[in-house]
């Protein structure tokens, strides 16, 4: 069973490595236009852009533009919807666009998606999943984009109430709706414990990740689910929330599951590719395309299942060489050269 | 005639300049204390202009308040909690930043170790066959 686990992992990574040129921007288009989609369900104020046309066209576009691009996108498709409930919130979300890319995306653009991601998953009711999984993925530097994903959809889901204020108020001045915004997240519990939660969660999972031990992960996983499910009991008993109990406990399961399978196939979107270069010397001007070496096939292994105390992954690994990569670490054999 | 290892090395070259040495090479031309230093200050600014910014926003959330009360509003607590949220705010700001700006530089010089290794070697090669050549 794990032997065809692990010809299916490696299946995998060869059909990457083969077909990168079109898998990337595939998956990119896919996830743009999902994306896409479940923010204007969060957000579906201007009906004269809620066409799937205009988001698989501009999903296209995004299939060869970096990923951050879609970060810029999703903000203007909110401003689009917000500025037709009301010009001081537009407003509102403009300077928190700005603060979002002064605080984070100038570091790392990709941190960015964190925030998408983070949206979309309360949207769906699958937030349990995500801060275990961030913390073991990306680290400290997912606290803060997580954060503004959840203030991206409690803004969403209090503009539901003030656009109802606003439609059915007889004076409304400029101002009436950021500010009832601002005001029902200053008071609003379920948003700080959220906060607190996954900022917490985060933070231990990643210094769990990082300690000298092989399996640190493993604790990581487990003590990372144990103290969100204990600090969000806590916040609910204390602030009287009301998020269901079941569904809690059901998503921490799912989570741990999530959590195995990015660890077994964690460096698949990694390897190296197929890359091109040219350059010239004195007599030749060089077009050169470096394909990356393929490790292992099923036809290439004889597994042996072999009942001992022995680790079963270092009996399948024992023979397989080092993916030669671009950077040469051994410099004795190079200058025997 | 084509030397397939003088080709090999190109290669790493010219896929390194190509790939990460476009960052490395321009991080490369400042020391490391001047690197961090300059990332740091952009930290700052950028982290002053955004707390502005939410601040401004927190302000418009209590302005009811600061309109209905006038002058008996406790401004002096509001600037004081305000001062003190900052200075936390920019202290995890100026050790985050000096680490990660640190990592970088120091993964920076590891690549740039090995491009200027290779290059050596490409120049020992090309001297080599010169030297053949003669």
């Amino acid at each position: 069973m794990m032997a065809q686990i692990v010809y299916f992992k490696e299946w995998l990574i060869v059909f990457y490595k083969k077909h990168v040129d079109v898998v990337l921007p595939v998956l990119k288009l896919v996830f743009a236009f999902f994306t896409m989609c479940m923010f204007q369900g969060m957000f579906p104020y201007n009906m004269v852009i809620n066409k799937p046309g205009i988001f698989l066209v501009l999903s296209a576009a995004q299939a060869f533009l970096p990923i951050s691009v879609l970060y810029y996108m999703i903000s203007i498709l909110i401003m689009i919807n917000l500025w037709k409930v009301s010009m001081d919130i537009f407003l509102g979300f403009v300077i928190f666009s700005i603060i979002c890319s002064l605080a984070f995306v100038r570091v790392d653009r990709k941190h960015a998606v964190i925030l998408i991601v983070t949206a979309v998953m309360f949207y769906l009711k699958l937030e349990y999943l995500l801060p275990v999984l961030l913390g073991m993925i990306v680290g400290f530097g997912a606290i803060l984009p997580a954060a503004a994903g959840v203030v991206v959809y409690f803004l969403s889901v209090y503009m539901t109430d003030v656009s109802t204020l606003l439609t059915t108020s007889s004076s409304s001045n400029f101002g009436m709706g950021l500010q009832r915004i601002v005001n029902l997240m200053l008071i609003d519990k379920k948003l700080l414990v959220f906060l607190i939660t996954f900022s917490l969660i985060i933070f231990i999972t990643t210094l769990l990740c990082h300690l000298f031990y092989e399996r640190a992960w493993l604790f990581a996983i487990f003590i990372g689910h144990i103290a969100m499910i204990l600090l969000l009991l806590f916040g609910r008993l204390i602030f009287e929330l009301d998020y269901k109990i079941w569904r809690l406990f059901l998503e921490m399961i799912l989570g741990i599951g999530c959590c195995y399978i990015y660890r077994f196939f964690r460096g698949i979107g990694d390897v190296s590719r197929i890359e091109k270069a040219s350059f010239e010397d004195d007599e030749y001007f060089y077009y050169v395309k470096a394909v990356p070496k393929i490790k292992v096939t099923q036809k290439d292994r004889n597994v042996t299942d072999i009942k001992s105390g022995e680790n079963e992954d270092d009996i399948l690994f024992d023979d397989i060489t080092e993916e030669t990569d671009l950077f040469d670490g051994n410099r004795e054999e190079a200058e025997k050269e | 005639m084509i030397d397939p290892k003088k080709v090999r090395l190109m290669t790493k070259l010219a896929v390194y300049e190509e790939g990460p040495g476009k960052k490395d090479l321009k991080i490369n031309c400042y020391s490391k204390r001047t690197y961090v230093n300059i990332k740091q200050l952009e930290s700052i600014i950028a982290i002053t202009v955004a707390y502005l910014l939410g601040l401004g926003l927190y302000c418009f959330g209590i302005y009811t308040d600061i309109i209905s009360q006038g002058l008996k509003f406790p401004y002096q607590k509001y600037i004081l909690h305000a001062m003190i949220l900052y200075l936390i705010i920019i202290i995890i700001d100026f050790v985050c930043t000096r680490r990660y700006y640190t990592k970088v530089y120091d993964k920076m010089r590891e690549d740039i170790k090995q491009y200027d290794y290779n290059l050596y070697r490409l120049a020992r090669y090309i001297q080599k066959e010169e030297k053949d050549r003669a």
